[in-house]
């Protein structure tokens, strides 16, 4: 298994880079941002500085994951563009280990990512002076589980469609979906601001998922275990087909 | 185990929509190396398939090693290489990298084997394979086949699009793999002299049904090719011609039985004839004669 995981990480870790990167990038900006509002011109600003902090980490710890979901993407469309499952296929590699090592990969990867985001959001609470809320780990962990979630079916779909296309138009169509249930109210949210009024990105997301908010833990962790196991009996099956 | 043809096909059919695999029967003895001959879409790539087992046959028998090739699926491919014209390894990954996933795949794989031919085809360890022509990368799936002790090495076209030095560099690989009697190559290839150069045994496919198969020496032995003038070519038995290609002088006419042909025809030449033209006569058979 190790040589399997060990050749899903060579082919992500651009992808990956590229993810920490984005993280780092935004841990800089919000730091400068801090910085500025201690020693700067800008500490009479606090209000509005603090709300940016927050939009910044939340900024950054959604995409992290979202690169790392990508990354998974990368690594099964990889495969079958080179024709790996069709090599492994004429080893004794059986389908089962073939798509154990990808699901192990995918929780690897957002493990790090889960991991990387919670450092940050105690690094900079506990920056800001404040105390880290449950309520923060609650969300991270949902969003965590979710996009586990939606790593296997990744998975999934990239074993079940021949085409990369096909996979590719039902992506953006789940993206697309999620962004048009949120776009209507959050647009409403910025008409109604008066005069230097802002939005802060995390409180406006609470209230939307309000009516889920206490189930959205659980929730997601049962996402994730129903779509790991389902995805898993299903593409070994799928795999088992082979070329027929 | 013990067995005699490391593959025993018999009676295999696999139908698809317009292409039928039609009760094909041929083995592969055991330290030999077979050439398996036929024009693309002949049938060649999907009787390997089947073999493998990515293919699922409609009907007949596979063995190989003398076992089942469903239902010990996984004790036999522990044995087998298979060589695609086409690299299956990911392009960003390098001969290095390439090692320490291999020791996952394979039980017994031998990282010094695997190094030791890097180094014989001076492949670089730590370029990446998207920076490989296509003969390296040819040269690195044969190093990475011969370094688990596979007991079968079957290629797919695997010499096709190389130039000649790279092509006679990979057949010496080959004829030492078969210094060890109980390796095996199952070769399939529309290059017939590399066939000729190296094959024991030679099975010619066309549209699906095998057309011979038998020792390359026997066939090349007993095949001739007769050349005459149009009027002496219409005194050949019909049944003696496996086809013949008229030309503005006279005509080539292939025959399976060359001393027979030479005791019937005696005013007339036979000459020896070479796997290429073999396969080109037989491929146009149905049309009997042709230009």
């Amino acid at each position: 298994m190790k040589g399997l995981i060990y050749k899903d990480y060579i082919i992500c870790r651009k992808m990956l880079a590229m993810a920490y990167f984005y993280c780092f990038f935004f841990a800089v900006m919000a730091m400068l941002v801090r910085i500025s509002m201690i020693c700067g011109n800008l500490a009479d600003n606090k209000e509005v500085l603090d709300s940016l902090t927050r939009n910044i980490w939340l900024l950054r710890y959604v995409p992290c994951v979202a690169f790392m979901a990508a990354s998974c993407m990368q690594s099964t469309y990889s495969d079958k563009n080179c024709g790996w499952l069709r090599f492994c296929f004429t080893t004794s590699v059986g389908e089962k280990r073939i798509i154990g090592a990808k699901m192990l990969f995918d929780i690897a990867q957002m493990t790090t990512a889960y991991v990387i985001s919670i450092l940050y959001l105690l690094i900079f609470l506990i920056a800001e002076g404040g105390m880290p809320k449950f309520s923060h780990f609650r969300y991270i962990t949902a969003c965590y589980f979710l996009f586990l979630s939606f790593s296997f079916l990744i998975t999934l779909l990239s074993v079940i469609c021949k085409k990369k296309q096909t996979v590719d138009m039902i992506m953006v169509g789940i993206a697309s979906a999620i962004m048009l249930s949120i776009m209507p109210a959050l647009l409403n949210k910025m008409e109604s601001l008066e005069g230097n009024q802002d939005i802060d990105v995390l409180d406006f997301i609470s209230g939307e998922i309000s009516i889920i908010k206490s189930w959205l833990l659980p929730g997601a962790f049962v996402l994730a275990v129903v779509m790991g196991v389902s995805c898993y009996i299903f593409s070994v099956k799928v795999l088992k087909r082979r070329e027929n | 185990m013990d067995f005699q043809n490391t593959v025993e096909i018999k009676n295999l059919t696999k139908k698809y929509d317009g292409f039928t695999l039609d009760n094909i029967s041929f083995n592969v003895p055991k330290g030999s190396i077979m050439g398996f001959i036929g024009q693309n879409g002949a049938g060649k790539t999907t009787t390997i398939k089947l073999m493998l087992n990515l293919l699922r046959k409609d009907s007949g028998t596979i063995k190989i090693f003398g076992m089942d090739n469903e239902e010990n699926e996984m004790e036999i491919k522990y044995r087998i290489s298979a060589v695609f014209d086409e690299l299956p390894f990911h392009e960003m990954i390098n001969a290095n990298q390439l090692s320490l996933i291999l020791s996952d795949v394979f039980d017994e794989w031998d990282k010094r084997t695997f190094n030791d031919y890097l180094d014989r085809f001076s492949l670089p360890r730590k370029k990446r394979f998207g920076e490989f022509s296509k003969g390296m990368k040819m040269k690195l799936q044969i190093a990475a086949a011969l370094s688990h002790g596979a007991r079968l090495l079957v290629m797919d076209e695997a010499t096709t699009g190389l130039d000649p030095v790279v092509r006679n560099e990979i057949l010496d690989i080959f004829l030492e793999y078969l210094q060890d009697e109980n390796n095996s190559i199952l070769l399939s290839s529309h290059i017939t002299t590399d066939l000729e150069r190296i094959a024991d045994t030679v099975t010619f496919i066309d549209k699906g049904k095998i057309l011979l198969s038998q020792g390359k020496d026997e066939t090349v032995e007993n095949h001739g090719l007769i050349k005459c003038r149009k009027n002496e070519y219409k005194d050949i038995d019909k049944s003696d011609i496996i086809s013949a290609r008229l030309t503005d002088f006279g005509a080539e006419v292939m025959v399976s039985d060359r001393k027979k042909a030479a005791e019937k025809y005696s005013g007339l030449t036979i000459d020896h004839t070479t796997l290429e033209e073999i396969m080109l006569f037989y491929v146009r058979r149905e049309k009997g004669e042709w230009k």
